[in-house]
């Protein structure tokens, strides 16, 4: 892991993936998993980590992201009601139900701020409250020496929106920027102490999540990006990157229009370069000296519905088009979602292990 | 948590590739084919925070061997990084380290 993100040819490409939905954790394991945000409840924060920690142990990962929303503060309780919705600690009302292929999700359900009003009482969660690391300390006191712990972070972009309601919050930034310029603060401050909460647990690296971009593009133009979230973006790395620790930046969609902003931003690494609208190959040419790459294999048609050679051909191509010189990791193109299939996760795996060894100096 | 050091690896862009009669077989049966990769070193790797060569070295051309068996291992204008021992040999060589 950390020769692909100085840009080195490590003894063979690394194994990435952001998360694994509970059903693909159970498929793989055999083991009855939870670990949604609304599972994250103190008395099953241990158990939730195990099954992940033998998920990622039984296909031989490298690495095992531990996110922020894996455990709460002692004393915030998740409390579905009987509408099946909840209020999680930032505020946000989620509501349970079942996706596609019929697993329990959180889906957005309501905003936390509704007016500015709302927003001078608002109060965000506290990182370094009892409890709220618990997650991430329990998963780095399991694996530290076997593999690489990433910290995860929603960004400012999600969270605004969450907070605000997606319509609302692009909205105001056009009619009302300062009221959403202070909602970002807000959020950019609260995310920089959950980062080095996150660091204190003893996590390797940050990742961000968020998605600026869909299949189309950019979900708003390059300017008011850059206008926004890029100096938020900078000065979220910068004041977590006095430890010289690797920042990981996750975005779906077409991002080229902005993948020179994340550079600038200060990321070592790129995730998770969704085809076929990131083209690896290109992508690597352009910028395979400056950011390490994360990602590539479909997790569209390919690791749902396609066969073990699909499958194989995937990563064959991933690894011909990205490989050489290092700064590659291996991972699907968003996450190991509860619609793929668990088999096709365990040929990419394999056919990765097999054909992404490097050139043997000796 | 994992911090950047800064201990130099060399890169750089691989112009040719000499296949030898040498292999060894892996424990899965892969052939390994011994090869002499010539190397036009470009950059120190991300670790670094000045990526830029010394003018004695760069764009200078250096052999490394590599044992190759995938149809990327024997690509010619490939990126490829240098291992530490390699980075030190080269910059002992060029005066550029005691």
């Amino acid at each position: 892991m950390l020769s692909a993100l100085n840009l080195e040819e490590p003894d063979r490409i690394p194994l990435f993936e952001l998360y694994f939905d509970p059903p693909i954790v159970e498929k793989i394991t055999g083991v009855s998993a939870t670990g949604a945000m609304y599972e994250s409840r103190r008395e099953s924060i241990k158990t939730n980590s195990m099954a992940m920690i033998r998920c990622h142990e039984m296909l031989g990962m490298d690495s095992i992201v531990v996110w922020d929303w894996m455990s709460q503060a002692r004393g915030f309780e998740i409390k579905i009601g009987s509408d099946k919705t909840y209020t999680d600690e930032w505020g946000i009302r989620w509501r349970v139900s079942p996706d596609a292929s019929g697993y329990m999700r959180n889906w957005w359900n309501g905003p936390a701020i509704n007016s500015p009003e709302d927003f001078e009482k608002y109060v965000p969660p506290d990182p370094f409250a009892p409890g709220k690391m618990e997650a991430a300390e329990f998963i780095v006191e399991k694996v530290k020496k076997k593999m690489f712990v990433v910290g995860g972070l929603r960004d400012v972009f999600e969270l605004s929106w969450q907070l605000r309601g997606m319509e609302n919050f692009l909205l105001d930034l056009y009619t009302n920027p300062r009221f959403a310029e202070k909602i970002m603060d807000v959020i950019l401050e609260t995310n920089i102490k959950m980062g080095k909460a996150l660091l204190d647990a003893g996590v390797d690296a940050l990742l961000t999540g968020d998605d600026y971009a869909d299949s189309h593009g950019p979900m708003f133009p390059p300017r008011i990006f850059r206008k926004y979230f890029l100096p938020r973006l900078k000065r979220f790395t910068r004041a977590l990157k006095i430890d010289n620790i690797f920042m990981i930046k996750h975005c779906d969609g077409d991002i080229n229009p902005i993948f020179e902003d994340f550079i600038e931003a200060g990321f070592d690494a790129i995730n998770p370069l969704e085809p076929p609208v990131m083209n690896l190959k290109e992508t690597k040419n352009t910028y395979g000296d400056k950011v390490c790459l994360i990602g590539n294999i479909d997790c569209g048609p390919i690791l749902t519905h396609g066969s073990e050679q699909d499958v194989k051909k995937a990563v064959k191509e991933s690894i011909d088009n990205a490989a050489e010189g290092g700064g590659y990791m291996i991972s699907s193109s968003n996450s190991a979602h509860s619609g793929i299939k668990a088999e096709n996760y365990v040929t990419l795996v394999k056919a990765a292990r097999q054909y992404g060894i490097y050139p043997v100096a000796r | 948590m994992k911090r950047k050091n800064e201990n130099k690896i060399l890169r750089g862009v691989v112009t040719d590739v000499k296949r030898t009669e040498d292999f060894f077989i892996d424990e899965d049966g892969r052939e390994w084919r011994k090869c002499f990769f010539s190397v036009r070193l470009s950059s120190f790797s991300k670790r670094m925070k000045n990526r830029k060569l010394p003018k004695e070295i760069d764009r200078k051309v250096v052999k490394v061997v590599r044992y190759c068996t995938f149809d990327w291992h024997f690509r010619v204008g490939r990126s490829i990084t240098l291992t530490p021992e390699e980075t030190i040999t080269v910059l002992k060589e060029n005066q550029l380290l005691p």
